[in-house]
């Protein structure tokens, strides 16, 4: 039976999984930040189960570093910020490229319905660009 | 309408427009201009088709939308898609359109794996990503399809709409897994796929935008990623 820090690690490391998964089925995840966040959800749950590993780790990188209850609690606010600061960043991102789309769009008709009315076609479709 | 995205392709361009131009002159030609900071936009113009300009560089697959939506607008019949550094034929064109005019599909894919003589030029490991996800995606959607990243496509305007209408309600997808993503949406929306053999010809200018060593270590883990994203 797995002491109860443990559980907590890994019900965090599951939940860090479930929301990377849930929000790329979405569609507000890049496959890229997916990934990274699988690893990171999977990370946590292994050191939660082996803590010794991040003593190890600090050790082979010549730090020492206790971990202590604060320090968790830090790492797991930190992690969640981010998540949610790459979810923000994704949206933003994916709303930037649909304005470049819809202005580019929009251009390439004005600039069509001009050249259709020198043409001396003043009856060419006047459409908008799908919302 | 034929679509040619383009981003810095000021050295094959011309010639592809205006091959494409000689062949098919009932088409409109247009390229997308994907924020290229070379003469790419210069040399379409000289060829004498319409240019579609992106306000920066935002990828193939924006570009790609960008088209979708101008012949949403215009309402082209059929749109067709080559690439702007050569390694697609125009002469292939009329083999993409032939099944969509006799309505027996939505959208037709050129795959360069149904012609046997096929000497593309590229290496083992990228022929291997491209059969080895065309298998995936097959085995998991059961498409047919054997060469699911070509980007030399053909679709009807019903096939626009109903890709657009799901690509606006998401966030735009990466261009390595885009047509990936685009085979498993048109197969959850009813669209059919039917493939037809191309020829695909070696790259002559620059570097290929889409596989780089970086994108190629990552791209098992990409269609992995597109895989549990789009499957049902």
């Amino acid at each position: 039976m797995l002491p109860p820090y443990s559980l907590i690690g890994v019900a965090f490391g599951l939940f860090i999984i479930a929301a990377d998964i849930i929000l790329l089925r979405k569609h507000k995840l890049s496959g890229r930040m997916f990934l990274l966040w699988l690893v990171y959800g999977i990370a946590v749950c292994y050191v939660a189960v082996d803590p010794s590993i991040f003593s190890r780790i600090t050790q082979l990188l010549g730090l020492q570093f206790t971990l202590t209850g604060v320090v968790i609690a830090g790492f797991a606010m930190l992690s969640v910020m981010f998540l949610y600061l790459n979810y923000r960043i994704a949206e933003l991102q994916s709303q930037l490229m649909k304005l470049a789309i819809s202005a580019s769009v929009v251009d390439f008709t004005e600039k069509s319905k001009k050249t259709d009315k020198t043409r001396g076609n003043p009856d060419a479709p006047d459409r908008q660009p799908p919302s | 309408m034929v679509m040619v995205p383009a981003y810095n392709e000021e050295k094959t361009v011309e010639e592809v427009v205006r091959t494409t131009k000689t062949l098919h002159p009932d088409f409109e030609v247009v390229v997308i201009d994907d924020g290229s900071n070379d003469r790419t936009v210069e040399k379409a113009m000289n060829a004498g088709v319409s240019v579609v300009s992106l306000p920066f560089h935002c990828g193939g697959s924006v570009a790609i939308l960008a088209g979708y939506c101008i012949a949403a607008i215009k309402e082209y019949d059929y749109v067709v898609k080559i690439d702007a550094d050569g390694q697609h034929r125009p002469e292939d064109i009329s083999k993409l359109l032939t099944p969509l005019f006799s309505g027996e599909t939505d959208i037709t894919v050129g795959s360069r794996y149904l012609n046997q003589n096929n000497h593309n030029g590229d290496s083992a490991v990228k022929n291997s990503g491209r059969v080895f996800s065309s298998t995936l995606v097959s085995t998991v959607k059961k498409t047919g399809v054997t060469d699911v990243t070509s980007g030399m496509r053909a679709w009807s305007q019903k096939a626009i709409r109903t890709l657009l209408s799901v690509y606006m309600e998401r966030r735009i997808g990466e261009d390595s897994v885009f047509w990936v993503a685009e085979t498993f949406v048109a197969a959850r929306k009813g669209l059919t796929l039917k493939e037809v053999p191309i020829e695909v010809l070696p790259r002559n200018h620059g570097k290929s935008k889409s596989f780089s060593p970086r994108k190629m270590l990552l791209y098992p883990l990409r269609l992995l990623a597109t895989i549990v994203n789009e499957i049902q």
